[in-house]
């Protein structure tokens, strides 16, 4: 069992990062957070909460007042490993969507399913008697338009649950351990197209960059807390070919991030809380207030 | 003599299918405007939207938004887009920069079929110097 925990637990300091497509927030990409690249497979259910104010469209057009968005992703998630160097992801996300203004507006519904190829390029985090070790992974995946994302009369697509687009995904993830200490990088960059009604929303990348401590409790239990930095930033997105000026994405956000990894035998909890430092997204209207994620996974032996 | 009977077999195929070809169409076509409001007035240098929903009982191949001078039949604006769809959802800004109090129609083309049957809707508003 030791031997079991403190392998996953080193594992742990590789991440994946894909961006999501919760459209209709200003900036929808993210980094998935710490994810276990251990020898093990898992599967787990993870939400993530994002809160923006929204200032209405200078021109009045539609003015309801200042909107407050609360942005809702439940994602049933899990890796299986093939051989050493590989690992296949997919993500399953339902959306729960919710716009104040005067009048309350609710979306919801299956989102876009992801799937994804990792390749190990160097995992020795294993190897105790090394003063550092590394892991790393590169990955590539694919977003199926499975969510709903066209609506007749609601105009404000980037609350819908999908984005009707397929998108290519790319993520780096590497890290760095000395003795207890350690350095982590996560870099995600999603390539969209366009979706049926010629709508393309904005490629979106996104960089975090965490140092962490791992706090070996005793042989069950491990904590591991973790402070940094996260950007993201989103291209806008055009229509029909031309730079649209409806949409609420594009922009830069600047976030710190404090994350928490609590690994108890085979079960591990994630919480992680990203507070915006600087921000300037759709040309200043929006502002996101917060992002709060917490998940669960469950971890199994594999024999490979 | 069994090849024959199987490329007669996948012609007829191939003609029924032809000659349904029309079957997904568009017959009937629903235009509404959510805006602009008929006769609705618009400051020099105002936007105006061209929102609303296209609905149809089959497949339409496309919509054409467009804001053109009542007087002149000048297009100040237009954009198309070649979707095949049974529902659109059509949102476009045009800014007033006329220099003239200038009646302006807004027309939106719902695209029926393959031959370029069309159904037409318009809403006139008055655009401010």
């Amino acid at each position: 069992m030791k031997q079991f925990v403190s392998a996953m637990l080193l594992g742990f300091l590789t991440t994946s990062a894909y961006a999501c497509d919760i459209c209709g927030c200003a900036a929808n990409a993210f980094s998935v957070g710490m994810l276990p690249n251990s020898k093990h497979h898992f599967i787990g259910m993870r939400s993530t909460l994002r809160w923006f104010e929204s200032q209405p469209a200078p021109d009045g057009h539609g003015y309801r007042g200042v909107s407050s968005q609360f942005f809702t992703t439940t994602e049933l998630f899990g890796r299986y490993k093939i051989g050493q160097r590989f690992q296949i992801q997919a993500f399953i996300p339902y959306v729960f969507n919710r716009k104040t203004d005067s009048v309350t507006t609710t979306i919801q519904g299956l989102g876009d399913v992801v799937a994804m190829g990792n390749f190990v390029f160097i995992d020795n985090m294993d190897s105790l008697n090394r003063n550092f070790r590394h892991s790393g992974t590169i990955g590539l995946g694919v977003k199926a338009p499975t969510g709903t994302f066209f609506k007749l009369g609601f105009e404000e697509i980037n609350m819908l649950p999908g984005t009707g687009s397929v998108d290519v995904i790319t993520n780096l993830n590497y890290s760095v351990q000395y003795k207890n200490f350690g350095l982590q990088n996560e870099t995600g960059f999603t390539y969209k197209t366009s979706n049926k009604y010629k709508y393309r929303f904005g490629n979106a990348l996104s960089i975090s960059q965490v140092v962490f401590y791992r706090w070996d409790v005793n042989e069950d239990l491990k904590i591991i807390p973790q402070v940094g930095m996260n950007y993201m930033h989103n291209w806008k997105d055009t229509k029909n070919g031309v730079l649209s000026e409806d949409t609420f994405n594009g922009g830069d956000i600047y976030s710190g991030q404090v994350n928490l990894f609590v690994l108890y035998r085979n079960i591990g909890v994630s919480v992680q809380v990203f507070v915006p430092v600087y921000q300037r997204l759709n040309r200043g209207y929006v502002n996101q207030k917060t992002m709060l994620r917490a998940g669960v996974n469950y971890f199994f032996n594999s024999k490979k | 003599m069994k090849a024959v009977y199987i490329i007669a077999i996948a012609l007829t195929g191939i003609c029924f299918s032809a000659c349904k070809k029309g079957k997904n169409e568009a017959g009937s076509v629903t235009i509404t405007f959510k805006e602009p409001a008929a006769g609705d007035t618009i400051p020099s240098w105002n936007q105006v939207h061209m929102e609303g929903t296209i609905t149809a009982d089959g497949e339409m191949r496309g919509y054409v938004v467009s804001a053109i001078n009542a007087s002149t039949n000048v297009v100040l604006f237009t954009t198309s887009y070649d979707v095949r769809s049974g529902a659109y959802n059509f949102h476009e800004h045009w800014i007033n920069n006329l220099y003239d109090t200038t009646v302006v129609t807004v027309r939106v083309e719902a695209l029926k079929d393959d031959a370029g049957s069309r159904e037409v809707r318009e809403r006139d508003v008055v655009c401010l110097p």
